[in-house]
């Protein structure tokens, strides 16, 4: 078991709880894909259980390790949306930076690090833009430049924060390969936010729903009812069977609020 | 590649280094008073004794006493506020901000003038007052900005502002009520930034505070990278955010505190030494950093050189500074406006 949330509780305000009572864990090779409406606390469950902020009450680990504000976690790669820097670093320089958090307190990085940047950027594909200044990429391939930040380390729970958002269908095609082989590959934990239950449907083990006062956690096929994406969603929907590839896909249509 | 980077970087810090020692060398033979190169070599190899005349025996004291002190201290405070500034603008994600953003020059201005005004200027009494009203005016603002956990830099700056302002109007105080012959006029001499009178007494002061900010700061260069990169992405990259960030904040202000106190405010070197860096060695500030420093101290020497030779009576640093600096800055802005 690699993630484990305990009863955790959240509150902004005293009085207005966000997130009650969570539990949950996560093994190795497993992805849990978080969703829910807008504002309902999705980032808000990630940022406890990465340990920006502190649980009210309850508590998560990772590896036996809690989750404490001050204390970063170093086995967490933390993939944050896409967005712009102050200073156009380099790709390179921003991958190599993954590194510099994990090293005694005044190293810098060395060839070593940099070969290993060298390396995650090509195994994503994006080598070609190593030199290139951050603030020169589109909005996808940032974002590729943050999972590859995040993956240097060999984190054991890589967290994603909507990263789909800025991509066309096809990127988001690969970004979902991506992540599954790294998961599997490495036998790491994943959790994604994700605005897209297709996706959930397509890579995630275990689906979490969060509602205004409750919540849904479970395997991927129990949790995805129709039934559930109207309670959680306020959403009808129809779900759809069919074969692609020897396998049996499951895709959700929405057609209309509640 | 970044090898090419690498060996790039490498190039521009000797390429520094050299200038740095090209300067020092022409700054040693400038000078109202000229010095040969014959008296040189005689003075360095010593060959003054009881029968040599009196003209190398001055050359001897200008050369040891005023001017070699008056270019270490230039150097000295130049690399130390260029690093200052570089490590600033990192780490408060603002490329527009300068060493001064905390109050610093201020609560060290304030200091010297308190010096000035109670005691007469000399001795340990003003710098040490100097010094630690530079300290004091970081304090504030960290008692400001209270002792939360998620402090955000907005605040950190508006401490700043605060601070800064109070210790400036306490200052323009002291100027009202100081006799006017005479110490009226040496504090505001003292405000405009000068390296006259340098004496090996002002490197003893200045010397620990700044080389330990300078080092403290080199050995944190990484660091500031991900500071720059916001206090969310920070804390997932394995760093506190907050005490880095203070720890940082710390190091710039000895460095400061300890420059403001020998040479007065010396403004715009903080700010224009990082951008022209930036154009040969990049963003990274690991190699910032390290480039500031040695561009900062040849630069002040430079300009310390021209200070004490533009005319017969010395022009105050802190005057060709600004009248370098500020549209030397206006310049880079709007070619780098262009290219956009």
């Amino acid at each position: 078991m690699i993630l484990d949330v305990q009863n955790g509780c959240f509150e902004y305000l005293s009085g207005k709880p966000i997130l009650k009572n969570i539990m949950f864990h996560l093994d190795g090779g497993q992805i849990m894909a978080v969703m829910g409406r807008n504002g309902i606390g999705k980032t808000t469950l990630i940022k406890c259980i990465v340990g920006i902020l502190p649980w009210s009450e309850g508590f998560s680990t990772i590896e036996e390790v809690r989750s404490q504000v001050n204390k970063p976690i170093k086995s967490i790669g933390y993939v944050p949306q896409a967005h712009k820097v102050s200073f156009a670093y380099s790709v390179r320089d921003m991958v190599v930076f993954g590194k510099v958090g994990h090293q005694s307190y005044l190293a810098a990085p060395g060839k070593n690090d940099y070969a290993l940047a060298d390396d995650i950027l090509d195994k994503m594909g994006i080598y070609d833009l190593r030199d290139h200044s951050c603030n020169e990429l589109s909005g996808g391939q940032l974002q590729l430049v943050f999972i590859a930040r995040a993956l240097i380390n060999s984190p054991r729970l890589l967290v994603l924060d909507e990263p789909e958002a800025h991509l066309d269908f096809r990127n988001q095609i690969r970004l979902l390969n991506l992540i599954k082989n790294v998961v599997s590959e490495n036998k790491i934990a994943c959790i994604i936010n994700t605005h897209y239950p297709n996706h959930a449907m397509r890579i995630a083990d275990q689906c979490f729903l969060l509602g205004e006062h409750d919540y849904r956690v479970g395997l991927t096929p129990e949790v995805m009812t129709e039934e559930n994406i109207r309670t959680y969603f306020g959403v009808h929907s129809y779900s759809h069977q069919f074969q692609y590839n020897g396998e049996a896909v499951t895709t959700f249509t929405f057609l209309d609020e509640v | 590649m970044n090898r090419e980077r690498n060996s790039q970087y490498h190039n521009v810090i000797a390429f520094l280094l050299l200038l740095l020692i090209i300067i020092t060398v022409f700054a040693v033979f400038v000078g109202q008073y000229s010095i040969s190169l014959s008296d040189l070599l005689d003075i360095i190899t010593k060959k003054t004794d009881q029968t040599t005349g009196n003209t190398l025996k001055t050359a001897e004291h200008v050369l040891f006493q005023v001017r070699i002190p008056r270019i270490i201290l230039a150097g000295l405070v130049g690399a130390g506020l260029s690093i200052s500034g570089a490590a600033l603008q990192g780490t408060f994600q603002n490329p527009l901000v300068s060493p001064d953003l905390l109050g610093v020059c201020s609560g060290a201005g304030f200091g010297a003038a308190l010096g000035i005004l109670l005691g007469n200027g000399s001795g340990l009494f003003t710098p040490v007052l100097s010094l630690a009203f530079g300290l004091i005016s970081v304090l504030l603002v960290y008692f400001f900005t209270g002792t939360k956990n998620n402090i955000n830099t907005l605040s950190v700056i508006l401490g700043g502002i605060i601070v800064s302002s109070i210790f400036t109007a306490l200052i323009s105080l002291i100027k009202y009520v100081a006799d006017s012959a005479e110490t009226l006029p040496a504090i505001t001499f003292w405000q405009m930034g000068s390296f006259a009178n340098a004496t090996y007494h002002d490197i003893k002061i200045s010397f620990i505070p700044v080389v330990t900010g300078i080092v403290g700061l080199i050995l944190l260069r990484w660091k500031i990278n991900l500071l720059s990169l916001g206090d969310e992405d920070c804390y997932t990259l394995g760093i506190n955010p907050n005490s880095t960030r203070w720890l940082i904040i710390l190091f710039t202000a000895l460095t400061t505190a300890g420059c403001v106190t020998v040479s007065g405010v010396i403004g715009w070197v903080g700010l224009v030494i990082p951008h022209i860096c930036r154009k040969f060695v990049g963003v990274n500030h690991g190699y910032l950093l390290p480039a500031s420093c040695f561009a900062g101290a040849t630069f002040m020497i430079l300009v310390d050189t021209a200070a004490r030779n533009l005319t017969a009576a010395e022009i105050p640093v802190g005057i060709l500074t600004a009248l370098i600096g500020a549209p030397f800055f206006a310049a880079i802005y709007r070619r780098g406006k262009k290219t956009r």
